[in-house]
């Protein structure tokens, strides 16, 4: 499996979380990683009703998974109905990392707008320096550090240290927690309020800008 | 009685055998076996080094401490789900202001096979008795010294060694494998013992072991018709002679020789 930190590609221990906050229907497709132009399909419906909780109750939550179909990776369940204000959150079970793309500007893995959230599992140690893919000037540190398991109790102790997550909130232009540390294997939750469209990228993945080149910026010859 | 004898005494045949094992050029192989639980193929290379020679009488050469010079690449594959516990990513529960509370899933983490290579380098040393051989082979004599049986080698020493370099190369590539960092001392020490000494022994015994046995080590090669005078005039031709048979032996005549004797005709 892969690990990267990336919104725009989702692996297996990501999950991309979006409210809805107004009713209607939301088609969306879930593509391969970085592939939000291949498709222009939306056989996916988010179909969003009545909202179903007051003010001040937590919100009601969905999950989606995000399976390996014969062609290519597909949403279970295909069809969801929920309350405005719900949250719906995806996460996959396949190898290869996808992109949930709605039709709706707001609505988008790939370049999380606005009531979303990108959650992470850090899968090996080191420095993970993020930052938006997209240009904001948004950014941060996660430090992740293996914890010392060469007896059990420790290991008993790690794993359940990995129940505790972290938030991050990026709202109006700002990162509330710029450096975080943390374990290996526990999870950090970016919460975005309101953005232009921004990433959670590994700041190697955006200096490596060979490997997903912008055909619309090739210059003429 | 032989027309040529030759002899040399134990210091010179440690010389003429130096020279011999010299000759024999590094051997290869390549294949698979089992190295404890796992399949590992492998590509292997051998020299030999003389060790001391002690001839006995009536005809067999002993070499103790031959030694085997090897150099070895490894590689095999391990399915990491048979050696780290089933793994799931607990739901994680975060507060978010105006929001409340928010989970994740459940996940869980399948393992993958990890191919892991190595490559180490040892020696192992062998005694081995040899026999003395005479044969005629294309018009040549040759003696050589053939081995007994399959000597016994002792790979005790090597085999810790090998244990500490496949843990030495499995840990870098743990370390890659996401969430496995915390197992890391336990699924190296378990693959460790899956292996074990016997099957690091398992594995080197028959690579290494051939290289050894079967040895067979020149120690003459002579035409059977050769000139020992050259063409002078046309009236003084060359001198050629025939070796009609030549015999080796071991003799004790005061100290243990190696002696050679021909027969020949004009």
């Amino acid at each position: 499996m892969t690990n990267d930190l990336d919104s725009r590609a989702l692996g297996q221990a990501d999950c991309y979380a979006q409210r809805f906050m107004r009713a209607g229907d939301f088609g969306y497709a879930v593509v391969p990683g970085h592939g939000q132009s291949m498709s222009t399909d939306r056989p996916f419906v988010i179909h969003v009703g009545q909202a179903k909780t007051k003010a001040g109750e937590d919100i009601i939550q969905h999950h989606v998974r995000v399976e390996q179909g014969n062609g290519g990776p597909r949403a279970v369940p295909a069809t969801l109905t929920i309350g405005v204000g719900d949250m719906v959150i995806w996460n996959g079970t396949c190898s290869s990392p996808f992109a949930v793309v709605g039709e709706a500007e707001f609505f988008n893995s790939y370049r999380m707008v606005n009531e979303c959230g990108f959650s992470h599992a850090f899968g090996r140690a080191g420095s993970y320096e993020w930052r938006d893919a997209f240009g904001s000037g948004l950014g941060g540190v996660i430090h992740v550090s293996d914890p010392d398991c060469q007896k059990d109790p420790r290991l008993k102790k790690w794993q359940a240290a990995l129940a505790d997550g972290s938030v991050v909130m990026i709202a109006d232009g700002k990162v509330d927690r710029r450096e975080i540390s943390i374990m290996t294997g526990q999870t950090v939750f970016f919460a975005i309020v309101k953005t232009g469209g921004v990433s959670i990228t590994d700041s190697r993945f955006i200096d490596q800008s060979w490997m997903h080149p912008d055909p619309c910026k090739t210059k003429a010859a | 009685m032989a027309e040529i004898i030759a002899a040399v005494d134990e210091t010179a045949a440690n010389s003429l055998l130096d020279t011999g094992i010299a000759l024999i050029p590094a051997q290869h192989a390549n294949g698979s076996g089992n190295l404890g639980p796992f399949v590992a193929s492998y590509a292997v290379s051998a020299t030999l080094v003389n060790g001391d020679v002690d001839l006995i009488p009536p005809d067999v050469i002993r070499i103790v401490d031959l030694r085997v010079n090897w150099s070895i690449n490894l590689s095999f594959g391990i399915d990491l789900n048979s050696f780290l516990p089933n793994f799931c990513l607990p739901q994680v529960c975060v507060r978010i202001p105006c929001v409340g509370r928010v989970c994740t899933p459940r996940i869980c983490i399948s393992w993958p096979t990890i191919s892991v290579p190595v490559s180490f380098s040892d020696f192992v040393k062998a005694t081995g008795d040899f026999r003395l051989n005479i044969a005629l082979v294309g018009g040549n004599w040759e003696v050589s010294a053939i081995i007994l049986g399959v000597p016994n080698l002792q790979f005790g020493a090597t085999s810790a060694l090998l244990l500490v370099a496949i843990g030495a190369a499995v840990t870098p590539i743990l370390l890659l494998i996401p969430f496995a960092g915390p197992f890391l001392a336990v699924a190296v020490n378990a693959i460790l013992l899956g292996i074990g000494i016997a099957g690091v022994t398992g594995l080197l015994g028959p690579i290494i072991t051939p290289f050894v046995s079967g040895l067979k080590l020149p120690i003459y090669k002579q035409p059977q018709l050769f000139e020992v005078l050259p063409n002078e005039s046309a009236i003084d031709p060359a001198v050629t002679i025939v070796i009609d048979a030549i015999a080796a032996r071991i003799e004790n005549a005061g100290e243990d020789e190696l002696v050679l004797s021909a027969d020949i005709s004009a």
